[in-house]
């Protein structure tokens, strides 16, 4: 609060030194400044959705706009035709199941192995604490593509390729380090009297551990969970090569290998990728300044 | 009384308390230890296996004559280095890897930095400026990759067809001809990945101290100066982490490439990551693959070398 208060203090003083004539004409560059801003913040903001308008237009578009030259830019019509041939004749639902199993049972064995390494370096006291959770963090650059022939080779012998498993096991394990690094950084912040009170009544660690902590580190569990599950939900490359089978795609692979490389059936690929997009808009729009923190967490600690 | 046990082994107050009290906090603290031993286990062995296991393969296997096709040949070969050396595509997508990593980072960062530059003020509608830079960021990479493809699409695309509609040239076949998939593949990558650079930055400007800003300005610094000599060093550090994530993820660049050109045309999009896959999973050939793996790796590491070396000063992390 005092931070706050003090530079206040200076910005006042400045302006009762700079008089009266000064300052209405700051107050004219500063409008014209404002007017600047907000026109290029428009300018950024349509930048950076201009792709996913341009596929939402075109997954309502009907057939026969699809290809005009030049493109129709709005439609005279909207009809959800492409979604039901998406759905019903493509695959594509059964790529957004796929998808959903392999990122929820991924994100939740990440969160489960995370939270308990992640409790245990930020709040227990044993040695080489720093040492173990720079090692663990260390997995986090072991480049994936390096890793894809010999997990190939790996889940080719256990007959596991075009299974879920091909793809959650990989999953956990890619995104534990980020998961260990962001739970660690949650658990840290809390106060350490929330031990000592459980030990008074008597839990123990394990009970203070799964009584206590858990509940009170859901908000840090729901960031992490949402970045892991963002990762899953994206991966391409390993989805790519091990389910070689068309019914065991994920939804962005199916999506890259929908047939047709010349004449491609726009409509139904577009519909396809918005029913993708939808759950990184809802974590967008609902948990968007956890997504934030948690995001650079990473990166600025 | 708790306070002291826990204390206990370090302090002096420790070695005062009688012999009862140090025995339960002994054991409470072996406790504690093997508490935390169970906890952390089951990571360190699952990283182990899935991770470092298949890595440490990655290295054997290169040094090995390793075709799908063929039975495993278990002697010591350099085969695979010296047929890469020798190998003119190779030398391509190396070429064309270093060139993307370097200059997509570059533009990525540039652009971020000059949007968080812009939005680090309150504004209305903020929330929602965040919300649309967070979107591309979200979104995954291929299907990015695969509705550029489509904005890039010579008779169907929105590019050529706005520009066609403003009565410009527009019969840009942009994923056709070398050097206009490169630019394009450049678009893609800077559109995508600058907003995270963006809000990356923006939460390191915002922890710079506004006191720090208020004493320049008493001092009479000019706008230029308070850039140079505030933000840009206590962003420092920021940048540093910015850049080398960037530079890590770009050297394995696949899923952008892989939708929007597959390499092509030609082999002027090709990256080493694109190349490795071809060679190892769809040619079926472990051990060229490998080798193209370790390679790799060894460029990430100079990178990540590299940069700290450069950026990283204790001095402006105070």
């Amino acid at each position: 609060m005092s931070m706050t208060k003090i530079p206040n203090q200076k910005i006042s003083k400045r302006a009762y030194k700079s008089g009266p004539v000064r300052r209405s004409k700051r107050g004219a560059w500063a409008k014209a400044r404002m007017g600047l801003f907000n026109a290029s913040a428009i300018v950024l903001g349509f930048y950076a959705l201009f792709p996913v308008l341009w596929i939402l237009i075109t997954s309502l578009k009907p057939q026969a706009q699809l290809t005009t030259q030049p493109v129709t830019l709005i439609p005279s019509s909207l009809t959800l035709g492409s979604y039901r041939t998406a759905l019903g004749q493509a695959p594509f639902g059964r790529y957004y199941i796929n998808s959903l199993v392999v990122s929820v049972t991924a994100t939740l064995a990440s969160l489960i192995l995370g939270t308990f390494a992640g409790y245990a370096i930020a709040r227990l006291r044993f040695r080489f604490k720093k040492v173990i959770l720079l090692v663990i963090l260390a997995f986090s650059f072991l480049p994936p593509i390096t890793l894809v022939v010999p997990l190939f080779n790996l889940f080719r012998h256990f007959n596991l390729l075009n299974t879920y498993w091909a793809l959650i096991i990989p999953y956990t394990f890619l995104s534990l380090p980020i998961c260990v690094w962001l739970m660690n950084a949650y658990l840290q912040d809390l106060p350490k009297e929330l031990e000592e009170a459980a030990m008074v009544d008597g839990l123990g660690y394990f009970g203070a551990f799964f009584k206590i902590i858990l509940r009170v580190s859901v908000p840090g569990i729901v960031t992490a969970g949402l970045i892991i599950f963002a990762g899953d939900w994206n991966e391409f490359l390993l989805a790519l090569t091990f389910m070689t089978n068309n019914s065991m795609r994920t939804l962005p692979v199916g999506i890259a290998l929908y047939p047709g490389q010349y004449t491609f059936p726009w409509g139904i690929i577009s519909a396809a990728t918005v029913l993708a997009l939808v759950p990184v808009a809802l974590a967008v729009s609902v948990f968007q300044k956890r997504l934030i923190s948690g995001m650079t967490l990473g990166a600025v600690k | 009384m708790k306070e002291i046990t826990r204390s206990e082994p370090r302090t002096l107050s420790g070695s005062m308390v009688s012999s009862g009290k140090k025995k339960r906090g002994k054991s409470l603290g072996a406790r504690e230890r093997r508490f935390a031993f169970w906890l952390i286990l089951p990571t360190i062995l699952g990283l182990c296996a899935i991770l470092l296991y298949p890595s440490l393969q990655t290295i054997t296997w290169s040094f090995q004559h390793y075709i799908l096709t063929d039975p495993l040949q278990h002697n010591f070969t350099l085969s695979n280095y010296t047929q890469l050396i020798h190998d003119h595509v190779f030398w391509l997508a190396l070429k064309f890897t270093l060139f993307y990593a370097i200059l997509s980072v570059l533009g990525q960062t540039l652009v971020g930095l000059g949007v968080a530059l812009m939005a680090n003020r309150e504004f209305r509608g903020r929330g929602l400026f965040r919300a649309a830079l967070l979107f591309p960021w979200m979104m995954p990479t291929v299907i990015t990759a695969v509705v550029w493809r489509f904005m890039y699409d010579p008779n169907y695309g929105l590019f050529n067809g706005v520009l066609q509609r403003l009565g410009l040239p527009h019969s840009f076949v942009w994923l056709g001809s070398p050097t206009l998939a490169v630019i394009a593949l450049f678009l893609v990558a800077i559109w995508k990945v600058n907003s995270f650079a963006a809000l990356v930055f923006l939460a390191g400007l915002q922890s710079i101290p506004a006191s720090v800003y208020e004493a320049a300005d008493v001092d009479g610094a000019t706008a230029w100066q308070r850039f140079t000599r505030i933000t840009m060093p206590m962003l420092r550090p920021t940048i540093l982490v910015v850049l080398v994530l960037r530079t890590v993820e770009a050297l394995q660049a696949f899923d952008i490439i892989y939708g929007l050109t597959l390499g092509g045309p030609g082999y002027s999009t090709l990256n080493l990551p694109l190349y490795l896959y071809q060679q190892a999973i769809q040619g079926l050939n472990f051990g060229y693959g490998s080798a193209m793996g370790v390679i790799l790796a060894i460029m990430i590491s100079a990178f990540a070398f590299l940069y700290v070396k450069v950026l990283y000063r204790p001095e402006s992390l105070g």
